[in-house]
Order: C-alpha cells, then structure tokens, then sequence
C-alpha cells in the first residue's frame, strides 16, 4: 500500500507536470480534430448537415460518398497517435526523472542521460511484449475468444509495467542501457513483485477504461456531445499513466533506500 | 458453452416466449437433443477463465432443457378451414419417390413415378425437365461459366468438386401389364440439352388436355461438397434439387424450362410428394413435408414423407444436429441446429414466429402444416440461406454479448434474419410461386419487402425511418436507411426486371438490385401511397395468386387495381393535382436504370418584387414614378425580402416529393413538387428561408444518397453538422489513443 500511496504522492506533487502533459495530448488530438473537420466540411461542402434522429445514417452517408473523409480521418487519429507515443517515448525520461524527485539543472541532464538507454530498452520491450503476446495467444487458442482477450489484455498491461520497471532502472538505477536482459530484468522484477505489479496493471486497465469511456462518449453523443469530458476523462487518463509510472519510481527508489 | 448437460435441469425448464414482443400463440417451446448423442459439450478451461468469458459473453442464454418435441402433424396441409380452399388446376404434378443415399461414395440412387398432368391447352408429345444438379457437373457447365467457382463467398472444393444427376431410364408407365400386376413399362426416348441441366423426354403418345402421363425415372445423383445450397460435409448431407423435375407448361401452351445459371434458381408446379429415404440410422434427418413413417433396419433407417401442394422436396441429414420444436397456430416448427450452436435454436425460433406472426397477418394463411428450419453446421456454409417448401436453411445467429448490448452495440441482422428471409420465401416462392429464372425480383425482391415488414411488426415504428437494425454506442440506424446504405452503387448499373441470365455477374449488381432495390422501390410506394391501401393491394395479390405463378404485371396490375392508375397526392396552389402515375413508376423503378436522387440547390433570399416606378392607369396615363428604396443600414427586413429555394432533380427518376421549409419567422411550410422538372424554384415573398429539407418523411427508400437533401441559408448555422461530429470522433479517438498510451 505505501508503494502506490508513495507513487500517489510523487504525482500529486508534479502537477505542473500533469496538467502540461494533459495539454501536450490535447493539444495534438485538437490539431487532429481540427483536420479531419476540414476535411469533412471540404467534402460535403454546402450541406454541411446532420440530423441528430439519424446521425449514424448521416455519417455513413458521407463517408460512403466522399471515400477521401474515412481513410482521411483513421490516417489522421493513427498519425496524432504516433506524435502522442513518440513524444511520451522522447518525454518519459524527463518525467521519471521528475518523479524521482529531481529539480533544476539535474533533473535536465538525468533526463538526457537516461534518453538513449530509455529509446534503445524501449525497442527491446516491443520484441519482449511481441513476444509474450504470440506465446499467450498461441497457449490460449483452444479456449474461447473472450478468455483470449482477457489474458492478452493483461499480458499487455504486464509488459506495460515491465516497460515502466526497464526505464526506471536506466534513468535512475543506471542499469545497463543497450543490453536486452535489462529489458528482460524489468519483466522478472515486477513478476516477482506484485505490489507493483497488480496497482500497475489495474491502473493500467483504468487508462484503457476511460479510453472505452472517451470513445463510447465521442459516438454517443455523435453530434452533440461536448468534446470537453473527453478531453476531462484524459486528464484522469494521464493522470492514472503518471501515477503507475511513480508506482515503479516509488518501488525503485524505496529497494535502493534499503 | 452455455449447454446444460444432458439430464442436468437447467434452472428454465422450458423455454418461455412470454417476452416476445409479438402476437404469438400460448405456446412452449423445447429443445432437445437426440438420441445417443444428447450430451453438449462444455469447455474445461477452468473457473477462472470461465468466469472472464462469462463476463465478457454475458452469461444470459438460458440453458437449453428437454421436453417432449411437438408431435408429427398428420396432415400435409392445415385444415382447409385455415388455409383456404386450394385451386384444382393448380395441382399438376406427383412424385413417388424412393431414394437410397450412400454416405461413402456421395450418391443418392432413386427412382421417381412422376405423374404429370397437361394443364395446357394443346397436346403434348415432350417434357422438358430441369437437372439442376447438373450445373456443377463440369467447368463448362452455364453455372459454372457464370460462377467460375465461386458462389455467395464459397469457393468449389478442389477435391470433390462435381455434382450431377444421371438419368438411367424413363419409361412410361400403363397399358397392357405384366403378369404380377405391376403396369406395363415403355421405354421412352431421352436426352440432355446442350447444358446438361436441361433434358427432353420424348412421349410415345402425345398427352391431351385434361389428361395425364404417369412416368418412371431411374436417376443416380451425386453429390459435390457443399459449396452452393446443395451437397455434403464430412456426414452432413444437403440434398436439394437433387431429382429430375419437369418444367412449367404456361397458360398459352408453352413450356417455361431453364438452363440453370448462377442467379436463377428453380421453377417448377404444384403437387403432392411421397419420397421414402434409406440413410444412415444415426443421422437425424429433417425433410419437406411430414413425416408419416420411421423403421430402423440395423444400420439403416427407413423414413418416409408426405408433401402436398409444394413444388419442390428437399431433405437434410447430419450426425450432430439438435432438435428444437414449437408450435405457432397448429404449425408444428421443427429446428436442426448444429450441437455446438445448441443456444442459438431460440432465437431461430423466435424470429420463425415473428416471421408467421407477420407474414400470416399481411399474405393470408400459411397453408402447410410444418416448417423446418436448419441452420448447417461448420463446413457446411454454403448450404445456408436456401428455401425449399416446408424447409430453409438459414445461418448462425450474430450474438452480441451482453456488455456490449448494455453499452448500446447490438445488431438485429445475421441469422435470424436469415430465418425471417428464407421463411419469407415460403409465401414468395413457395407459395406465390413465380418463375425464379425469368423474373426473380418477384420472389427475393418481394421476400425482402417482405422481411422489412416482419421487423416493422416485430419491433414497431413503421413511421420515421422504421425500427433500428444496429446500434452503435446507442446511435441507431433505422431499417430504411440500412436499406438505402445497402444498395450500394452498383444497383444503378442493371435493371430489375430481367431474367436471371441477364444479370452480368462481373457488374455485381445481381443482389443489390433483385433485393434490395427491389424491397427499396416496394417500400417507397408503400410511404409514398400510404401503408393501409398498400398493404391491402398486396393482400389482393398474395391471396389471389396462392399456389399460382404470378409475373410482375399481375403485381403491377393488383397494386394499380387496389390503389388506381393515378394516386393523387396533394394539390399545386393552383389546384393542379399532383400524382403519382403507377405504371410509370413501375415502368422507371423495373425496367430503367434511373436514379431517385434531389439536391437542394440553392438557399436564398432577394429583395421582394415591388410596385415602384411608372404603371399605366386604366385610361393609359402613366402614373406613380416612386423611386426604388433604399436598402437600410441594418439590411432589407424580411417583409421586403422574398425566400428562394431551388431544388434540383439530379437523378432521372421521376417522382413526387414533399419539401420542408423553415422561413425566418420559425413557422415551416411543405410544398408538394410533382417532380417533372429538373428543377423547381419556392418563393417565399415577406419572408426568408432558414433551410430547406426534400423528403423530410424519408418516404423516398429508393433515394440512396441523401446528404444533399437539407441545406442551410447562408449565415444560418444548423444545430450540427457532420464535419463537427466527425471531428469530435477524431479528436476524441486521438485523447483515447494519446490518453491509453502514456506515459
């Protein structure tokens, strides 16, 4: 319990940090938004019209006409979605660094410092989450398909964590930076500690819940909705991200302090 | 995963259908499984992961529970009280049949005693007979060169690819017999056509009117491997058009026989069936008709059926299907499902009765006394979604779990409305039995009209755009405009109304334009005329061609008939009537490939006409001079402005429609157009135009495209737009995606 209070706390106490972060990615889906409306404006030009009793008709209608407007929008979501990992990916040193406690001109070169260990474990993680993936659809394949979505969520969440575990340890325990068994020592340790592990993985499921949420709201109200508890439920979202990743902080630095 | 054991009650002894939400009989239904093979299976991966799969699946079928199945009817027919009296000249054609399958080499082995009687005004020395089976005996065959291997996303098995029907003898039967009794035999000439789908059978004396001709056919016919309605998977066998049946002596004399091709599907008269089955003992067995007797002989079992007043018999077999049964009216509904899909009986069976409910109500009496419902098990695709008298097959049920459906996600499509489409056809073709090759609009055109009907019965909201068909998070698309998405671009490339020849495969308009265009044209007259006279002119029509074979002019006929020629829909400002002409109508929505398709052009507003300036008195003095006035600063107000709206006919297709205005004052006004122009100009003098909306009742199901259908004033913003909901969508998907991913 101290481990996810103490990750609580190193959140709480960066909330620039998480209120810039929460801009950051706001700021890229509003470029994205902005693009695909202009996007559909061009293409239906005067009629620029829905009906609400009949939107999804509305939609579907328009995206059928102009065939530009649906590869148009899904190319547009998937590149502000690589800006947004790139960016977390490029960023994740300075804010574990941050969460570590770091300030000033130390904070700076402990980020950099960090960077090319952090880009390099980062690559060897896609192969190890790749890999856990196939070994956990391959040994679940007999049993029903919501068996297989459910395990390969957590295997996901899992690797997410294990991700957390590498990076810490290169930023501020300086774990060898380019060798994969640093990727592979992140995976062993949180397996072997399930006080990270599990708040980990369940505030893991929380960011992709709100995701669900943000979707689920984005259609429902297709429309009319306000895109502000959209962009309400990603501050939660971020928020729940950087509390898992000062979890893995907390957890490094409480092992060192012992 | 949700099957009870056998033996095991399930906490729901028998399945209630108090919770359909439709006017069904006090009935039960049951589910069985068969002898010898009752257990279902259960999956043993653990508890744990039983739970996460509940969860996720939502664990709400109920379990399936034993009852006594509905007893065999003893008649073929309902009692004619129910059913109406049925014409004699509609009676044609008798088969005795006796048929043994051998489950190793694929084959069926039959004789059939076929007694044909000329219903035709001339004499007859020759029948044709369709051999269906034949198309899939050789590449070279005209289905094959249509379907070059494909057929509904199937693809011809490489290993047992080929079916036929070998005819062995016909001879005819009568005269001077032997000397036990039996009639005497003369052997008669026959051969194939130049597609061997078609055969000649020569008489060696002609066939007056009135008169009958008994014969014998020896045929041997083999199976391929499912892959179009018809054939066997592994055990599972399908045997449709699988006998030779002789074609359609028309009124005039001629005879209505088809090469069967890829689209054309089966014409063929009315009688009774008498088909006795040697198969395999274990496999359960589901066929046309009743079954009036059953004897296990060691391996082998013995059953055989009775049809009457059908066209067709087919029969299906497999070692692993469940029984489920019900009873609607007195109509005993048999269901054969696939063991692992045991769960999905009940709904097949819920949209059988929705389907009665419906139909019954709208087409008058169904007049067997049994359906048979099947659902092919996997490998046996291709045998889904055919109809045959008195049994379908249909296809699985799309399941939507129960979380999803909560979050607002649900479908009412897949295979139970599959079931709703291939009963449908019981009625149109089944019993309204048209010539499938030459006009097949009349029966899968009308069959999907049909269908839309039984889920305007079955959920309600025959106004507005119809009850939904899916929802997305909660968003629901209505029927009408599932059925206008669903046309799709390549229903303008063909006409409706050809034969089934004519339809170019590589076009791909075949299902779009018999369908869907077809159920879209029906279901606009039915919006535009009014439901309760339409309704009542398709009553007319099902009643009076049961056990016919009606063409589409004894439709279009009925409908004008019922509704009249003209069908006056509402009066220009001048008192001009505006209607809607049926036969022109017809002559555009089957025979042309016009499209239905309005375009608001133009939203606007100019100053209003006044009367300034210099007018001759009544003794021709030139009077007045008042010079023009002056546009204030703050712009003209609306009295001195006069709305335009120009709507354009942009698709060639001519027809009626109702404009919707909203003027400046709030207050909306429509204004029937009759459409014959290209375009037409609305004023509106004192007052400007908010937006204007063509068809604001949706009744045009036939006008796919829409989006240009409302339009705004310039400077007047709508409530929304579909560039702002499609924004919102990609910036709300990029904070779920961003959001997800960090840090």
């Amino acid at each position: 319990m101290s481990v996810i209070l103490g990750g609580l706390r190193r959140l709480l106490g960066a909330p620039g940090w998480w209120l810039g972060a929460w801009l950051g990615v706001a700021a890229i889906a509003g470029v994205v938004g902005a693009q695909v409306q202009v996007l559909a404006a061009a293409a239906v030009g005067p009629f620029d019209v829905l009906d609400l009793e009949r939107a999804l008709f509305g939609i579907v209608d328009v995206l059928r006409i102009d065939r530009a407007v649906g590869p148009g929008l899904v190319v547009t979501v998937l590149a502000g979605g690589l800006v947004a990992g790139v960016a977390w990916l490029v960023l994740s040193p300075l804010v574990i660094a941050r969460l570590a406690g770091h300030r000033g001109r130390e904070l700076g070169a402990q980020a950099v410092a960090g960077l090319p260990g952090v880009l390099v474990q980062s690559a060897w993680h896609v192969l190890l989450r790749g890999g856990l993936m196939v070994v956990v659809g391959l040994s679940l394949r007999p049993l029903p398909d919501a068996v297989g979505w459910v395990s390969g969520t957590l295997a996901w969440l899992v690797a997410g964590v294990a991700l957390d575990a590498t990076r810490v340890a290169v930023v501020e325990r300086e774990a060898a930076r380019w060798h994969i068994k640093t990727a592979w020592r992140g995976l062993v340790h949180v397996v072997r500690r399930p006080s990270v592990l599990v708040p980990g993985v369940l505030l893991g499921l929380g960011q992709l819940a709100t995701s669900g949420a943000i979707l689920w709201l984005a259609l429902a109200g297709l429309g009319t909705g306000s895109i502000w508890a959209a962009r309400l439920l990603t501050l939660v979202s971020v928020g729940l991200g950087l509390w898992r990743l000062g979890i893995v902080v907390e957890d490094a630095l409480a092992s060192d302090a012992e | 995963m949700h099957q009870a054991e056998e033996g095991v009650p399930g906490p729901i002894a028998a399945i209630s259908i108090a919770a359909i939400p439709i006017a069904a009989s006090p009935i039960a239904a049951s589910i069985a499984v068969t002898p010898g093979a009752a257990t279902t299976r259960r999956r043993s991966s653990g508890g744990l992961a039983l739970a996460a799969a509940c969860l996720l699946a939502g664990c709400d079928a109920p379990p399936l529970a034993h009852t006594t199945p509905v007893a065999e009817p003893t008649e073929a027919l309902r009692p004619e009280a129910v059913r109406g009296a049925i014409p004699e000249h509609a009676h044609v054609v008798d088969y005795a049949i006796t048929a043994r399958y051998d489950e190793t080499l694929h084959q069926i082995d039959g004789r059939a005693r076929i007694t044909w009687r000329n219903r035709g005004p001339r004499a007859v020395d020759s029948i044709p007979f369709h051999l269906y089976m034949n198309g899939f005996r050789a590449a070279d065959t005209a289905w094959m060169e249509q379907a070059r291997g494909q057929h509904r996303g199937e693809t011809l098995d490489l290993e047992d690819p080929w079916g036929y029907a070998d005819v062995a003898t016909v001879e005819r039967l009568g005269g001077p017999g032997a000397s036990d009794g039996e009639p005497g035999r003369t052997a008669l000439r026959h051969a194939e056509a130049s597609d061997p789908t078609l055969m000649t059978v020569w008489l060696d004396e002609a066939v007056p009117p009135g008169e009958a001709v008994e014969l014998e056919i020896a045929f041997t016919t083999k199976l391929p491997r499912v892959f179009a309605r018809t054939g066997f998977a592994d055990r599972y066998v399908m045997a449709g058009q699988w006998f030779p049946k002789p074609g359609v002596l028309e009124p005039d004399g001629s005879w209505s026989a088809h090469v069967f091709t890829l689209f054309s599907e089966f014409y063929a008269d009315f009688g009774d069936y008498d088909v006795e089955l040697d198969l395999p003992a274990d496999l359960v067995v589901g066929a046309s008709g009743i079954l009036v007797s059953h004897a296990q002989e060691g391996s082998r079992q013995r059953l055989r059926y009775r049809a009457q007043m059908v066209h067709d018999f087919a029969w299906t077999a497999g070692p692993d299907l469940v029984e489920a049964w019900d009873d609607y009216e007195g109509i005993r509904i048999r269901a054969l499902v696939p063991r692992d899909r045991a769960d999905q009986a009940e709904p097949h069976l819920a949209a059988q009765r929705a389907a009665l409910a419906s139909m019954e109500a709208r087409f008058g009496p169904y007049p067997w006394s049994t359906i048979t419902l099947v659902d092919p098990p996997e490998g046996a695709e291709g045998a889904g979604g055919m109809e045959y008298p008195t049994l379908y097959t249909t296809s699985p049920v799309t399941a939507v779990p129960k979380p999803l459906r909560m979050l607002g996600f649900d479908v009412r499509l897949g295979g139970e409305f599959t079931t709703v489409h291939e009963f449908g056809h019981q009625y149109f073709q089944g019993l309204l039995a048209s010539n499938e090759y030459a006009q097949p609009w009349l029966d899968e055109g009308l069959n999907t009209f049909s269908n839309m009907l039984v889920f305007v019965d079955r959920w309600g909201d025959d106004g507005g755009d119809g009850p939904w068909l899916a929802k997305l998070a909660g968003q629901p698309l209505g029927l009408y405009d599932g059925l206008r998405l669903d046309q799709g671009d390549s229903s303008e490339l063909e006409v409706i109304d050809q034969t089934a020849w004519d339809f170019t495969p590589l076009a791909g308009g075949y299902g779009s334009v018999t369908y869907r265009k077809t159920a879209a044209l029906m279901l606009t007259l039915r919006r535009i005329v009014g439901a309760e006279p339409f309704d009542a002119a398709m009553r007319r029509y099902a009643d009076r061609h049961r056990f016919g074979h009606p063409r589409g002019r004894d439709l279009e006929a009925t409908l004008a008939e019922v509704l009249g020629e003209r069908v006056v829909l509402g009066h220009t400002a001048d008192g001009r009537a505006i209607e809607l002409h049926l036969a022109e109508y017809f002559e555009q929505a089957l025979r042309t490939t016009r499209v239905m398709d309005f375009r608001v052009h133009k939203v606007t507003s100019q100053p209003r006409l006044g009367d300034e300036g210099w007018h001759r008195d009544e003794h021709g003095t030139l009077q007045g001079g008042d010079p023009l006035p002056e546009e204030p600063p703050e712009g003209w107000p609306d009295e001195a402005l006069e709305g335009l709206v120009v709507v354009h006919r942009r698709g060639e297709f001519v027809v009626p429609v109702e404009i919707e205005v909203e003027l400046s004052d709030h207050t909306r006004e429509r204004v029937l157009w009759d459409g014959r122009g290209r375009f037409v100009v609305l004023r509106f003098p004192g007052k400007t135009v908010r937006w204007a909306s063509i068809d604001p009742e949706g009744r045009l199901v036939l006008e796919g495209k829409r989006y240009d259908n409302t339009r705004y004033a310039e400077g007047k913003q709508p409530e929304a737009t579909v560039s702002g909901a499609l924004g919102r969508v990609a910036e709300a998907s990029t904070l779920a995606l961003a959001g997800g991913l960090g840090p």
